[in-house]
């Protein structure tokens, strides 16, 4: 490790569970944090593509999509396999034929919760997961009780958290700070509060700029 | 699926982006392809080019 590795690289992320390109970004950034070799510090924080989304959303992620934008299911299904195949190469397993689309708020509540319980990047992962490669249904208390369990966090708790939703306040302050902040799309990346990266770059992308921003933040 | 998120820039920076209440904006500096994909609404399946 070099001296301009010493200080960890802070990095908040804006991201949704219901985004297949922030899991895909995910594993990028990943990849170039296991490369770049110096602390990195990560905190995830909640945005909401579709917060209109019902929680028991009766059709597939073609049906929605065909009927959201009015394409032919066809085409849908193209894409769809396109996005699978991308997934492929970062070593992700997407099913879109599985996925439960459905509204993602109380997954985000509980990524708060495993926050303050410090595990919300591994509750991340096991969340973004479950919704992609899985087709679990992160809409319900009870699917999110049961995935929280798997990390290491308590079962009474957190569906106590759910149930009264005293995490929501710190989900739509996530939001307000991306509105505050102009961020309309993600993944989005904030690297010590003032460099920015928008969408699944690159690994090389990533770990270039952590080798920038490392390296001031070390001078 | 689009393309791009933007940064607005703004007057300030906090320079504290989980701050329990909204700060201001900061100019942020983007790093990075200007053309990586990223979800934006319910679009982020959606062809751009």
């Amino acid at each position: 490790m070099t001296d301009t590795q010493n200080r960890a690289v802070k990095v908040d992320i804006w991201s949704d569970i219901a985004c297949p390109w922030c899991f895909i970004g995910k594993r990028k950034f990943e990849d170039a944090v296991a490369r770049y070799g110096g602390p990195v510090e990560v905190e995830y924080h909640s945005f909401e593509l579709s917060p209109d989304t019902p929680v028991d959303f009766e059709g597939d992620e073609v049906q929605f999509l065909a009927d959201h934008k009015g394409m032919p299911a066809d085409q849908v299904r193209g894409m769809l396999d396109n996005v699978t195949g991308i997934a492929a190469e970062v070593g992700l397993q997407y099913d879109f034929g599985k996925l439960r689309h459905t509204n993602t708020v109380k997954a985000h509540e509980l990524l708060h919760f495993a926050k303050a319980n410090g595990l919300q990047r591994e509750m991340k992962e096991r969340l973004l997961a479950a919704y992609f490669e899985e087709g679990r249904h992160l809409g319900r208390i009870d699917e999110l009780v049961d995935l929280a369990t798997e990390v290491g966090l308590d079962a009474d708790a957190a569906r106590a958290a759910l149930d009264d939703g005293r995490f929501e306040p710190d989900v739509r302050a996530d939001q307000a700070q991306a509105q505050a902040f102009g961020i309309t799309g993600v993944p989005f990346f904030v690297l010590e509060g003032k460099y920015g990266i928008s969408g699944a770059q690159a690994p090389e992308m990533f770990l270039q700029a952590l080798q920038q921003v490392g390296a001031e933040v070390s001078a | 699926m689009t393309d791009r998120a933007t940064a607005a820039p703004q007057s300030q920076s906090s320079g504290e982006p989980s701050a329990a209440a909204a700060t201001p904006a900061p100019t942020f500096t983007m790093l990075g392809a200007p053309d990586a994909v990223a979800c934006e609404g319910d679009a982020c399946l959606l062809p751009v080019r």
